[in-house]
Parts: C-alpha cells; structure tokens; sequence
C-alpha cells in the first residue's frame, strides 16, 4: 500500500483531533455547567453534589473537529453528577434537582432542559449539547458503589469503568514499538469518519460509545502506519454483520435503532476499502493517494498538493511510531523531548499550562515548614 | 510515620498503577509491603496531560515518591533527587528530610473534588513542579505560595474559615467546629465577646457543613502545639 502514513498523521493532528483551543472550550463549558448546577442546587436549597465524573468522547480524549462540510456542528459534553446516597432522593426526583438547577441557572438555551431516562439534556443556542447523568454513590468496604438514576431506578452502574476500559484496551492492543497510542487515533478516525458520511448522507451513523466501541471491535494495528491500520480496520468492520451487538466492556452499547445506522456504516466502508485497495497497485502516485483519502474523509485538505512536502515533515511529539519509521529504534520519550525545548518554546508551555489551571481555579500553594 | 504501619490494600496499588499509566508514562511503579514507590521522570505538562497529548509536556523532574495505605488520609512523601531544586525553605523543600512541601495537606483534603490518587497526582503534585518551573524561568510562584512554618499552615486555615490568620482566632474556630453540635449560647469565635446566635452563627452553620468535626479536630491539634511554641 501507498505510505501516506506522514500525510495522514498530519491530517489528524490538524484536523481530527481537537486543537489545544477548542479542547480549552470545552473546559470552561463543563466548568460553567458545573457553576450553574451548584449554584442552582444551593438557591433550591438542595443538597449539594459530591462529586463530578467525566464521561464520553472528552474523558476518553477521542473527541474529534467537525466534518468539513458540518463545520457548525458542535461536540457534546457528558458529566455525571453525583450525590451521596444519604442526600440523594427518588432517581426520578434527584433527576429532577439537576433539571430544575440548570433551568434555574442557565442563559443562552435552545430549549428548556429535559429530564431523560438516564440524563438530563441541555442544548445551548450556539449548537453544544450537553448530557449530565445523576448518580448517587455509598462507601463500602469495596469502596464507592454508584448507581445511575435510569427512569424510575436506581441501577448499579460503575461510570469509571467505561474510561478505564477504553483506557486499557488503547494501551494494550496498540503496537507496543510503535505508540501505544494509535488505537485512540483510529478511534478518532472512525468517528471523524463516521460523522462526515452522516453529514454527506444526511442519515444517522453510529456516534459515541456505540462508534468508539466499534472501532475498538474492528481495530487492527499496523505498527508506524495509521493510514494500513485505518483501511484494515475499516476491511473488518465492512466484514462484520450489522445485526451482531455491540459490546463495551463486556456491556452491550447497541440498541435496535442503531442496526440500520451499523448497517450504513458497513456500507460506506465497503466502498472505502474498495477505493483503499488501489492504493496496492505499484504505479500509485502522491496524486492518485489523495484523490482516494479524499474519498475516504472528503476534506479539502487532500485537494492541496503543495502540502505532500508535509508527507516528509516533523512528526508530531505523540507518533512514537514516525519515530521507529525513521529507525530511531529507542523508545521515545516526553523528558528528552521536553529537555530539547528551546527557552522561549518551554516558557510558553508553561504559561499556557499555569493560565489553564488559573482559569479552572485551582493551583496548589507551595509550604515550607 | 510512627506507630502501626498497614500493609498496601491492592486496590490502592491498583488505583495508583491507573493513575500513572494515565498521566506519568515514565515513573516505575513497585511496591513494598507498608509502600507504594514511585521513581522516575516526573513529567511537567499542560492541562490535558502527557499521555497521547505529549506536545504539552514542558520539563520533567527525576524524583521519588511514596505512597503509604494510609492514603489519602496520609499525605505522600515526594523528593526530587536530580539536585535540580536547592534543599531550601524559599524552594519549598524541607531542608531537614529534603521531601517537597507540595501544600498543606488538609487544605487539599477540603478543597479538592475527591480523595483519589489521580486526582493528587495531577493536582498539587503536579502543581509543584509547575510551580518550580516557573520560579526557575520568573522568578515567581505562578499560583501564590505560603509562608514558611505556623504562620503558613495558620493562612492555610484561614482562607479555609474566611477569617483572618491570627492564631487565636483560627484555634477558636477549630475548637468550636471540632464539637459534634455547635450551640448558639457558646462565645463566638471570632473574638468579639458575643454569644455565637448573636454573632457568626450562619458563618459557622455553613463551615460546619464544609468542615466536618473530625477534620477541625485534627487541624486544631496541628495548629494548637505550634501556638504553644
């Protein structure tokens, strides 16, 4: 196959993957958010929530830009809340706490917040929408035990598995020489792609967990080269049935309504893998490989041709693999990288790291005895 | 760490062994029977942390650290062994043992959204060495610093209360919030020599919800021999 594995690598760094300024919005979303609900909570004179756990694609870090032809859709935010049992009500009635706190709280909504079976939803002006789940938790000799609060139960549910799961099988089933990261890029491929067909189509695609897990499914790693890996994984989820469930973490994700979106997604992988394989033919040209990458991702950023210079250029600090490419056969490592930093490079890191923390109101005041 | 030492439960073990692996690739983990060793770089990043993201790492430190099953009521014990940072009071290094004063512990158990170890780790261990960072390039402590001894665990308290630090006025308030119900004919706190119902009695309701009894106990006893001192 074509090694376009530089060119694909930059396409997901530019385009993919969230840039460090919108991964900084969407803290200060969840930070506002947060704001609202304890504020709101304490103006109702209801108890406060203990704790906050992040979920979906923003505490999994697979969290992609909009397809370029959807570039006003937005990202969603998930949060779960979480109070003690002690001060904890009925799921429906603690549901409702959140509801009535954001109600309270919040400007700039589409619609009034509603309470969902296992969330309460919120949908902002400008396009965010944002899913907080309620749970309550009780310490056992096990540690905390949370339940969520789904329609009129309680229902036992542990929401740091699901990240950790992920966290795990990203670590695990990624090429140890080469990253071990390039699982959570494929991930971010397959949901970046996922979301442009759905946009093109006009249909529903798999989104969140259910994509994700997918992915994950189908993942087949290819050491230093994500654009074999992608189209390899995109080979097995076209060979895969749409009617077969899909699990997370031993968990089945998948419902009815989401066979036929499966089924589009099988469909349109079919086609890719179609296109991809040409590119095992001996002539293949730079030209030829991003006519049909830009099949697969329709992004102009395969349209430029001035850019196949950036096939060849620096490899960004997280492909380990670029490195191994290059023979470079020594594990990479952040602390050489971070000692190699020019001054005026390393002090900007650390503003730009010191104002985030500013901003979410903490810092830790150093004390000497 | 006087007296009975507990052997590590596994799933402390287990807790910081995710926690590394998630934000600090390159610490080793080991453990003894009474101690979770951690040694290594301990990289210096931007908010959303090393792994996968590593284009915000900045600088690491060589260090060692221990975690005992006494967690999180116990703090950790973290040195910096490259000799990067001088064993001196103003780094905020106690010059006797050479362990970072990362803070004052009860303020983060008060402060922070929960007890975990990520949540330690990627907070005020993390915040340190930010910190130590830009005190090398500045010259300055980017999130404020305390001053060194009582008078620095004494500000820890009173931004904690909302009250001034003065040492007897934070031990009065430590006792009062150490009794298991506050009642309003006890002298108020703050010194004024009122009954508390006529005085900081909504103060204190509130403090007491966010300072549980056992919490003022043991602040009280940290600050009331070093008043004696």
């Amino acid at each position: 196959m074509y090694d376009f594995s530089k060119r694909i690598s930059s396409f997901h760094n530019q385009h993919v993957r969230l840039s460090n300024d919108q991964r900084a919005d969407m803290k200060r979303r969840r930070e506002t958010n947060l704001d609202r609900i304890e504020k709101g909570l304490e103006e109702l004179e209801k108890p406060a929530f203990k704790e906050t756990i992040n979920q979906g694609g923003y505490a999994q870090k697979t969290m992609t830009q909009p397809p370029e032809s959807d570039q006003e859709s937005r990202y969603d935010i998930d949060l779960g809340i979480v109070f003690d049992q002690d001060d904890a009500k009925g799921p429906r009635t603690t549901r409702d706490w959140v509801r009535q706190a954001i109600a309270r709280k919040a400007t700039n909504m589409k619609n009034d917040p509603v309470t969902k079976k296992k969330c309460v939803r919120v949908v902002y002006a400008d396009g965010y929408q944002c899913d907080f789940p309620v749970f309550r938790r009780r310490w056992t000799d096990a540690g905390w035990r949370y339940e969520l609060s789904s329609g009129d139960e309680w229902v036992a549910s542990d929401p740091a598995a699901m990240n950790q799961w992920i966290e795990r099988d990203v670590s695990w089933k990624s090429p140890e020489t080469s990253g071990s990261y390039q699982l959570r890029r494929i991930i971010r491929f397959g949901k970046f792609y996922s979301k442009t067909h759905a946009a093109r189509l006009k249909r529903s695609f798999p989104g969140g967990l259910v994509a994700t897990a997918l992915f994950i499914e189908c993942y087949t790693a290819d050491d230093g080269r994500d654009d074999r890996s992608f189209r390899e994984t995109l080979r097995s989820l076209s060979q895969r049935s749409k009617y077969t469930p899909v699990y997370a973490n031993g968990v089945q994700v998948s419902d009815d309504k989401d066979t036929d979106r499966i089924g589009r997604l099988i469909d349109q992988a079919k086609d890719s893998v179609k296109e991809l394989d040409k590119l095992d033919a001996d002539d293949t040209t730079e030209s030829d490989a991003n006519k049909i990458w830009k099949t697969v991702f329709r992004h102009g950023f395969f349209d430029d041709a001035s850019k196949n210079a950036a096939n060849s250029s620096s490899a960004p600090l997280e492909t380990k693999s670029a490195l191994a490419g290059a023979g470079l056969a020594a594990p990479f490592l952040a602390s050489k990288a971070a000692a190699a930093l020019s001054d005026s490079e390393k002090q900007s890191r650390m503003e730009a790291a010191v104002s985030a923390r500013k901003e979410s109101g903490s810092g830790g005041k150093p004390w000497a005895e | 760490m006087g007296g009975v030492t507990i052997p590590i439960p596994d799933a402390l073990f287990s807790e910081v062994q995710d926690a590394i692996a998630r934000h600090q690739p390159e610490l080793s983990i080991s453990r003894t029977e009474k101690l979770i060793i951690l040694e290594g770089q301990f990289l210096v990043c931007g908010p959303d942390g090393p792994v996968d993201t590593l284009d915000g790492v900045f600088d690491s430190y060589n260090i060692q650290a221990g975690v005992t099953a006494g967690f999180p009521v116990e703090e950790p014990v973290v040195f910096e062994i490259g000799g990067r940072v001088p064993r001196i009071a103003d780094r905020h290094v106690f010059p006797e043992d050479g362990n970072c004063c990362l803070g004052v512990w009860e303020e983060w158990l008060l402060t922070a959204p929960d007890h975990r170890f990520e949540t330690f780790l990627t907070g005020p261990m993390h915040d340190y060495f930010v910190s130590q960072t830009h005190f090398e390039i500045n010259g300055t402590w980017p999130y404020g610093e305390r001053s060194h001894g009582v008078l620095g665990v004494l500000e820890s308290y009173a931004d904690l209360l909302g009250v001034s630090p003065d040492a007897k006025i934070v031990a009065n308030y430590l006792h009062l919030l150490s009794r298991q119900k506050i009642k309003g004919h006890a002298l108020c706190p703050c010194g004024s020599g009122k009954r508390l119902r006529d005085c900081h009695s909504d103060d204190l309701r509130k403090l007491s919800q966010k300072i549980p009894s056992f919490m003022a106990k043991r602040m009280h006893a940290t600050i009331t021999p070093l008043k004696a001192a």
